[in-house]
């Protein structure tokens, strides 16, 4: 491993309106090594592999590939000069077969050709030739791509990339819709290529693949370089402090002192009364094994867990935003009709999606417009007198926009700006209020503070406080353990797409939750039950 | 963003919200401008007569005229704001018109079915439209391209190919006669804009079909009916070309399969993307529509008197769409209103 | 690289055209001769041609309503300059031919650089073929030409009466043309591409400007060709001819068993697709009983039929796909 970096980045820096999205960041790669790049939602970690493949510019910084300075100027240029992708999905055309996807668009050179044109029999040899490298023996290259399993689909894309002489590899998050055994099949054939004096760059969310494969791990967060270590030397539990920002050793120290125990803002011990969603057996294939759930009044219950460890999914589920494959739900002990968001509006449930933008606000519409859109429909008491038969007054919903404006301090010129022209927080905060004009009981709130500055998130905190005070039941996903851990009287960790473990009471605490995470808690901390998986 | 939308007042709650926006503003200077310029070149254009108890006049013809495109646009307003398209409203219109004058001729039916069930017909097509979107998930380009066909097909083989000609003085005055002077298409267009857009101001309607538009997951994360709402906005607009089919069947007296609201659907898209509702969606501008739709009839006119033939009027009409969509492309707009300083970095 | 399996609506509607013409045969007399089926592609010929063009776009994920009117115009602009500019049959030709694709060509920039959507941008263009055509000439014009005449009258004799008319050789040349141009060439490929995944294509690097341009450029040209051919069908130039093909163009392609989605589909498909709607046309006209209109609904019901079964199909292949 002392051989001269294939790749090496410098003081990278990319900003985009209004975000510095990587901030003088530092990487290398070095010939026949996996480097795994970890990060949170907006580490930057995209950021810089769409820098590396030409997809954006950078503003400032260098990068060295093959010892010569590197500029691609399109996903196809930086395939050219030897840095190849592999998406998780996007990479190849679905339904063209597997030997067209492996020659299509190649430089003139490098695509079979006859007197007539291109030759498809002399492509198929070769293909088949190009996968038996790869111990694909069996797959029919005349066969649409689409048929075969994503795992055999990633494994054409990198034996495309290898075949157009790449010397770098990026696998972005190539796991995720893997099984173990593709994801096992995948890493031979990683191995394979480190042999070969292949440079990786492996992103993905999941732990024991990073420790399974890498040689290094750079982390990012907030677009900064945290750093690069051996994974060797790196513990899990140091790793995941890494990305979230806090040392294990702050957590150590604050389990140990009793002070924020007696936070005022964390409801200890909720009335047992009041059951207000409850799920039994929800699941979804491909997105998270069966679960229980059960909220009560008052009660604010946090999802935790890394991205695509399945608490978004699971929040879809209980909303109805997606179709579960089995299970049911009830709210207030009446069951309700699953995999729709209508009946779950009906319910009295609010959901503030991970994406708010394309899922949550409407963005050309104004803010009393997006506050009182469901508010109008669902006939909640304090709203009912806006209007009667699905007639509704339009002074009467700028009178209800503006109090909530008002409370939940929403900065906006007036009620009638276009959503959109709001910062995130602000949109954010907009969404709360669609969710409190119409008198919902039940919350479910994905990630409702990443993304906004400070004060908006003190804000929004306080503001699901103040709903859970107020008897409503809150669902709370955050990525920050620490606003978990402050906020929720129990909470369910997730990993590899089940729910592992479930906290209550004084379990909940930010270490036990990072344990359950790393996956190396073995021993079920105080209050915690660990779910036989 | 807040130098490319000219704001006309202070965004303070006003009646004449849509009114004041600028995606109604700037057809309507169009309008007004055209107006003058024929007011000033064309002789006798601005002239209003009143014989026999009628009022004459060029404007008079281009309302009378536009009116049926005012009809199919106000429907195809709203099936636009939910990011669909009819392309079938031309064809309904024959085979409203079809089945009007079928029933004219074959019995004797009392007048309101004569109206009615033609209409109803129409809606059914439309709400066959919304279900083949909603359910089969066909592109609204194919599926209504699908009726488009079938329908004219059938009013063929209903009418045998052939043209109809009635005489029912009753229906004529309803779609062809006068009230206080002003023919009745012209009342129907005001009447039917004036509900669609109280309609659409006063229920969550309006909002519910701006924010399917505008963000159709959004929406069924809202709990808006959204299944229910595209086959109800496909039915009325076909309704509308159903009302219309009626109006330009009286107004000849004859129901003439082949040429009925041929190629209307085109000039009725037009209108609505003229008067500022985007083709991805979003707030519907009935009253930009209308504009539009006049904008349209007022340059046939103008080239009219000026001895150019209808046919021709459509290298206009697509010089017309090609500007107004480059207008509104969602790649060349922002070079276009750039503010200076944003030109120059 | 035919594949039996994502060609399953190709073998439908060759089985649907078997089971009809088989139907036809039994019903009618003297309807089972060759002869049928040779006036049946000429008679299809033009439309024929126009489908290999739009099946290339709608391959790509597109759709181009401009053809018909494309059609009317090329024949209005063929007769035009034949008749009374008195060109030589080849030149206007080859100016009909090229008016076309540069039509074609100017939709696909405004698709591709204004991002407009394909519907649009054709219609436009429909609105300005329509137009050109209602400027050169309000009504139909006849073509009085010799080498027309002659150009026209060429056929493939064979025993007894039957013969293969100079319409059907070209359109069966262009199958064949566009099944090379879609098989073998890296342009043809490339319109899979584009429909099968736009992303991924030009992650891959597939030249989708180029791509785009050309393939609208493509469609116009044939629907040119397409009108040509109408003149050497009936020898005048209509400008208002060709009003509706472009349904029976995407109904004969979907038919074909391309998929209106893009990315799945072949050219001989759409042969198979064109001659099914034109024994729709034959079989209606052979019974008296029946009325032009019904020719359309049944052609309707027939598209709608198809793309239900895409539908189907393709929910089964994706449902097979995550076990």
């Amino acid at each position: 491993m002392t051989a001269a970096p294939l790749l090496t980045i410098s003081s990278l820096t990319k900003r985009f309106p209004g975000v510095l999205a990587l901030d003088s960041v530092d990487l290398d790669v070095r010939p026949g090594e996996v480097h795994a790049l970890m990060g949170q939602n907006g580490a930057g970690k995209s950021t810089l592999i769409k820098i590396l493949t030409g997809v954006h510019t950078r503003d400032a910084g260098t990068i060295s590939f093959l010892s010569r300075p590197f500029h691609a100027a399109s996903p196809s240029d930086a395939q050219r000069q030897g840095i190849a992708t592999v998406f998780q999905e996007t990479s190849l055309v679905p339904t063209l077969s597997v030997a067209e996807n492996l020659f299509l668009a190649r430089p003139h050179s490098q695509t079979p050709r006859a007197w007539y044109g291109l030759d498809w029999s002399a492509a198929g040899r070769r293909a088949r030739e190009l996968l038996a490298r790869f111990d694909l023996r069996n797959v029919d290259v005349h066969e649409t791509l689409g048929r075969f399993p994503v795992a055999i689909q990633q494994m054409v894309a990198i034996a495309r990339a290898i075949d157009m002489h790449a010397r770098l590899l990026v696998l972005d998050e190539p796991t995720s819709s893997l099984d173990a055994h593709e994801t096992a099949r995948l890493f031979q054939t990683i191995a394979r290529l480190k042999e070969d004096g292949i440079g990786i760059i492996f992103v993905t969310h999941f732990l024991d693949q990073v420790y399974q494969v890498s040689d290094r791990i750079t982390v990012l967060r907030n677009g900064r370089l945290v750093g690069t270590f051996a994974a060797s030397s790196l513990t899990r539990l140091d790793l995941i402090g890494h990305m979230l920002g806090r040392s294990p050793q702050e957590l150590e120290a604050s389990v140990a002192s009793p002070t924020p125990r007696t936070s005022p803002t964390r409801p200890r011990d909720p009335d047992d009364t009041g059951e207000l969603l409850s799920a039994r057996g929800l699941s979804r294939r491909d997105a998270i094994a069966p679960f229980d759930l059960t909220l009560r009044r008052a009660q604010t219950l946090g999802l935790a867990g890394l991205l695509g460890s399945g608490r978004t999914e699971a929040a879809r589920l209980l909303f109805g935003a997606d179709r579960p494959a089995g299970g049911s739900v009830k709210v207030s002990g009446r069951p309700i009709r699953t995999g729709s968001p209508r009946a779950a509006v009906r319910a009295g449930m609010g959901f503030c999606p991970e994406d708010r933008k394309v899922e949550g606000v409407i963005p050309s519409m104004s803010v009393a417009a997006n506050i009182a859109l469901v508010a109008q429909r669902t006939g909640a008491r304090r709203v009912r007198r806006l209007g009667r038969f699905g007639f509704l007054s339009r002074r009467a919903q700028a009178r209800l926009a503006e109090e909530l404006v008002r409370r939940l301090g929403i900065k906006t010129p007036s009620v009638h700006q276009p959503v959109n022209l709001l910062s995130g927080g602000n949109q954010q905060k907009v969404l709360l209020a669609r969710w409190l004009a119409a008198g919902s009981r039940v919350l479910i709130l994905d990630e409702p503070t990443r993304g906004i500055d400070v004060g908006a998130k003190a804000e929004v905190e306080r503001l699901i406080d103040e709903l859970a005070a107020s008897g409503a039941g809150v669902v709370f996903i955050s990525a920050e353990l620490d606003e978990v851990a402050r906020r929720c009287s129990s909470v369910l960790v997730l990993r590899d797409r089940r729910v592992i473990a479930e906290l209550s009471g004084e379990g909940v605490t930010e270490h036990a939750i990072m344990q359950f995470i790393a996956g190396d808690a073995r021993d079920s901390t105080a209050g915690g039950t660990t779910h036989a998986s | 963003m807040p130098h490319d939308t000219p704001r006309l007042r202070a965004p303070a709650p006003s009646r004449f919200d849509a009114w004041r926006s600028s995606a109604v503003f700037w057809p309507l200077v169009a309008l007004v401008a055209l107006l003058l310029l024929n007011i000033i070149i064309t002789p006798n254009f601005s002239r209003i007569e009143i014989r026999t108890g009628r009022a004459f006049g060029s404007i008079i013809d281009i309302l009378q005229n536009g009116s049926l495109v005012m009809l199919l646009s106000i429907g195809m307003t709203l099936v636009i704001a939910i990011a669909g398209i009819d392309l079938s409203v031309g064809s309904v219109m024959a085979l409203a018109a079809t089945a009007a004058a079928l029933l004219i001729t074959g019995g004797h039916p009392p007048l309101w079915i004569v109206i009615s069930a033609p209409l109803a017909l129409a809606a059914g097509v439309g709400a066959f439209n919304g279900l083949l979107i909603g359910r089969l998930g066909l592109q609204p380009i194919v599926a209504t391209l699908v009726t488009l066909v079938a329908a004219r097909g059938t009013a063929q083989t209903l009418s045998d190919d052939q043209k109809v000609r009635f005489d029912l003085p009753a229906f004529q005055s309803v779609f062809d006669g006068l009230l206080f002077s002003i023919p009745t298409p012209i009342l129907f267009v005001l009447a039917l804009a004036v509900v669609v857009a109280l309609v659409l101001r006063l229920t969550t309607l309006g909002m519910d079909i701006e924010a399917i538009g505008a963000s159709p997951r959004a929406a069924r994360l809202c709990g808006l009916r959204v299944e229910l709402i595209r086959v109800t906005v496909y039915a009325f607009c076909a309704l509308c070309a159903g009302l219309a089919g009626l109006v330009a069947a009286a107004d000849i007296k004859e129901a003439d399969v082949a040429s009925c609201g041929l190629y209307l659907e085109l000039d009725a898209i037009l209108a609505v993307v003229i008067g500022g509702t985007s083709l991805t969606g979003g707030r519907p501008h009935i009253a930009g529509s209308l504009i539009g739709a006049l904008l349209m009839q007022t340059l046939t006119v103008m080239l009219q008197m000026h001895n150019i033939p209808t046919e021709q009027t459509l290298i206009v009409k697509a010089a017309v769409a090609i500007l107004v969509c480059l207008l509104q492309s969602p790649t060349l707009k922002p070079r276009f209103f750039r503010s200076p300083s944003a030109l120059s970095t | 690289m035919p594949l039996p399996r994502r060609h399953i609506p190709a073998f439908a509607g060759a089985a649907l055209f078997a089971a009809m013409f088989a139907a036809a045969s039994l019903r009618y007399d003297h309807f089972f001769t060759p002869a049928t089926f040779l006036n049946l592609l000429g008679d299809n010929s033009f439309l024929g041609i126009v489908a290999v063009g739009m099946t290339f776009v709608i391959l790509s994920g597109g759709i181009d309503l401009s053809v018909g009117a494309v059609v009317g115009l090329a024949t209005v602009v063929t007769a035009t300059l034949i008749t009374d500019y008195h060109w030589r049959v080849a030149p206007a030709f080859a100016a009909a031919i090229a008016l076309g694709t540069l039509i074609g060509a100017g939709s696909g920039c405004l698709i591709h650089f204004a991002g407009l959507r394909p519907f649009i941008a054709t219609l436009a263009a429909m609105f300005l073929a329509r137009g050109l055509a209602f400027i050169l000439h309000l009504e139909a014009v006849a073509i009085d030409d010799d080498t027309h005449t002659r150009v026209a009258s060429v056929a493939l004799h064979f025993a007894g009466a039957t013969k293969l008319p100079v319409t059907a050789i070209i359109f069966l040349t262009t199958i064949v043309l566009g099944t090379y141009v879609a098989v073998f060439t890296s342009f043809g490929r490339s319109a899979y591409a584009l429909g099968g995944s736009e992303e991924a294509a030009l992650l891959m690097g597939v030249a989708i400007d180029r791509a785009k341009i050309g393939l609208y450029a493509l469609s116009g040209g044939l629907a040119a060709l397409g009108g040509v051919v109408l003149t050497l069908y009936a020898p005048s130039g209509d400008p208002s001819a060709g009003v509706g093909m472009e349904l029976d163009a995407i109904a004969a392609v979907v038919i074909g068993g391309t998929l209106l989605t893009g990315g799945v589909g072949s050219i001989p498909g759409t042969l198979v697709g064109v001659l099914t709607t034109g024994l729709i046309v034959t079989i209606v006209k052979n019974n008296e009983s029946l009325s032009a209109g019904t020719t359309r609904v049944a052609i309707a019901a027939l598209l709608l039929a198809f793309v239900a079964l895409q539908r189907a199909l393709t929910r089964l292949t994706s449902a097979r796909r995550d076990p």
